[in-house]
Order: structure tokens, then sequence, then C-alpha cells
């Protein structure tokens, strides 16, 4: 399980986060936003675009990377709530979700990119009363261009 | 359908940041691959029934946003970004490979490590769930444009269709 301390590990890659909010219209609105840890209130302040209008509320933090060949995949999830206070953003971290590159061996590969999203298809293959389609690795093979 | 400045970024980024809400409205946001045909009036995102929250929060609720934010490996020099708010749709099929022939093929150069995933018998069992796809219509509402990476600065709303407006 993360705790705070990993999440500024984790953050301390990146410049800029995605934060998503829900507008008053009851779409989501995503920015990436410049960030500054708050290590002693345990929460970020973030400097969203002028010129938008931004919701208090649930709110969620989204840091990934790839490199130039969608390689080296690194992913962490913050849910948490943000808050407006004088002409600062605070968002409060409330639920740290690490994805690829987050985990090590085991869960990133083992867990997340074989085992759990092996068993999701077939819930939802059974959900919805359909069989399991072959694929066609011959054609996906000739896709490859190889 | 979008101005040229916008379907540069649509096309080449490598991944967009694609944002569904759940069951109690909080935002759930995936970094994915989206798919778009120049003049088409959507955006194609395709998921794998391996990761179907997406799917589920979709058919609750079709109020999405994506994001393209991330210029690595687009070869795109600007850095600009695109927000879109749309409403999404997302097909009562399975897709395979059928109609995705482009995608995929896509997907195969910019991510040439992916084709490990049907190198080997046993490869081929464990990532068959990663082609089984269903597919998802996102037809824009608003879009929001920053011509360079300095997402400071306020935005410019972008007319994108004229039959919207």
């Amino acid at each position: 399980m993360l705790n705070f301390n990993d999440m500024i590990k984790a953050l301390s890659l990146d410049e800029t986060v995605v934060l998503t909010l829900v507008e008053a219209s009851g779409y989501p609105l995503s920015l990436r936003c410049r960030f500054t840890v708050d290590a002693a209130a345990q929460c970020l302040q973030l400097t969203p675009p002028t010129g938008v209008e931004i919701c208090a509320g649930d709110a969620s933090l989204l840091c990934h990377a790839h490199d130039e060949t969608l390689d080296n995949l690194r992913t962490l999830t913050i849910r948490g709530q943000l808050t407006h206070e004088g002409d600062r953003w605070i968002f409060q971290p409330v639920k740290f979700q690490p994805g690829l590159g987050m985990n090590g061996f085991w869960r990133d590969v083992v867990q997340n990119v074989i085992i759990a999203p092996r068993r999701s298809a077939k819930q939802y293959l059974q959900k919805h009363g359909l069989s399991r389609p072959e694929v066609p690795w011959d054609v996906l093979r000739k896709l490859t261009g190889e | 359908m979008f101005p040229p400045e916008i379907e540069q970024i649509i096309l080449n980024y490598r991944t967009c940041e694609f944002t569904t809400l759940t069951k109690n409205q909080t935002p759930s946001t995936h970094p994915v691959t989206a798919w778009y045909q120049p003049g088409a009036d959507h955006i194609t995102i395709t998921t794998s029934i391996g990761f179907p929250h997406k799917i589920d929060n979709i058919r609750r609720n079709p109020r999405v946003a994506l994001l393209f934010s991330n210029p690595t490996g687009s070869g795109l020099p600007s850095g600009g970004a695109v927000m879109i708010q749309g409403d999404a749709t997302p097909d009562d099929h399975l897709t395979v490979v059928e109609g995705l022939e482009d995608f995929w093929q896509r997907m195969f150069a910019w991510q040439p490590r992916s084709k490990a995933y049907h190198k080997t018998k046993l490869s081929r069992y464990l990532f068959d769930w990663y082609y089984i796809r269903v597919q998802i219509s996102v037809t824009p509402r608003r879009v929001l444009y920053w011509p360079t990476a300095d997402m400071t600065y306020a935005p410019q709303e972008m007319a994108f269709n004229a039959e919207f407006q």
C-alpha cells in the first residue's frame, strides 16, 4: 500500500500532473497542472490554467509517462478532494492507485497484466452471455509487418 | 471536423488521458490510445474487456473527457494540448481485429514491444484478452486548445463542427 511519502517519491519524476474534476455541466474536465508538494499538510498545491472554470469537490490526479516507443510505462492515480483556499487550489489525496511501473515485476506483469485482466475478461463474457472470440493471430501477425 | 492544428495532435499523440465517471460520479482517468479517421465526426477509443470498468461507467453516464497533453514520441514540436468533452457510446459487439486493422497496424508501429504478445503459444494464451475489445465512439461537445506545452494560461475554445454550434 502506498503512503504519502511513496507518492511524493513517485511525483518527483514529474513536473506536471493531470487533474480531472467534474464541471457544473456534469462533464469531466481534465487539465495538466504544475504542482508543489506541501509535505507538512500532506497535500498538493496545483496551478491550473487561467480562464477555465474549476469546481471544488471529488477529483483525481493522474501521473503517467511513456517513452518514444510506448514502453517503460508508468502510471499513478491519486483520488482525493479539490478545495479552493484564497487564490490556491489544494488537492488532498485520499487514495493512491499505483499502476504499471509502480509495483515491481510480480504485481506489474503477473497480477496487473495477466491474472486480473484475464479474470475480468472472463467475467465480462459471462455477464453478457458471450462466448470467447477466437483471436485471428495470423491476421495480427501480418499487420505487424514481419 | 477539427482544425488542422487540433487534428495533428489527435492523430499523432501516442496516448490521451481518458476520463469516465464512476457510479458515485467521481472521475476515473486512464491513459489510452485514441483512434481518429480524419474528417470523422467522432473519436474512437477501444478498450479491452480485461479492463471493462470504462464500458460500465459509460453505460451509466456517457459524459467523458479526453486530454491530449503528452507529446512524447509524436514528432510534433509544439507540444500543445487538446481537451475534448463529449458523449460516449459503446458498441454492443466485441471487436477483435475486423474493423480495427488500421488501429492495430499503427499500434504495432508505435509500440513494437506489443508484438511479443503473439510470439509464442503461451503468450497467445495469456494475452488473448488484450485483443478482445469494445469500441467506444466519442462525439465531441466542447474542445479546448493550448498551442504550446505551457498550460498555465487560458485555452482557446475551438469550433469543431458547424452542425454542433
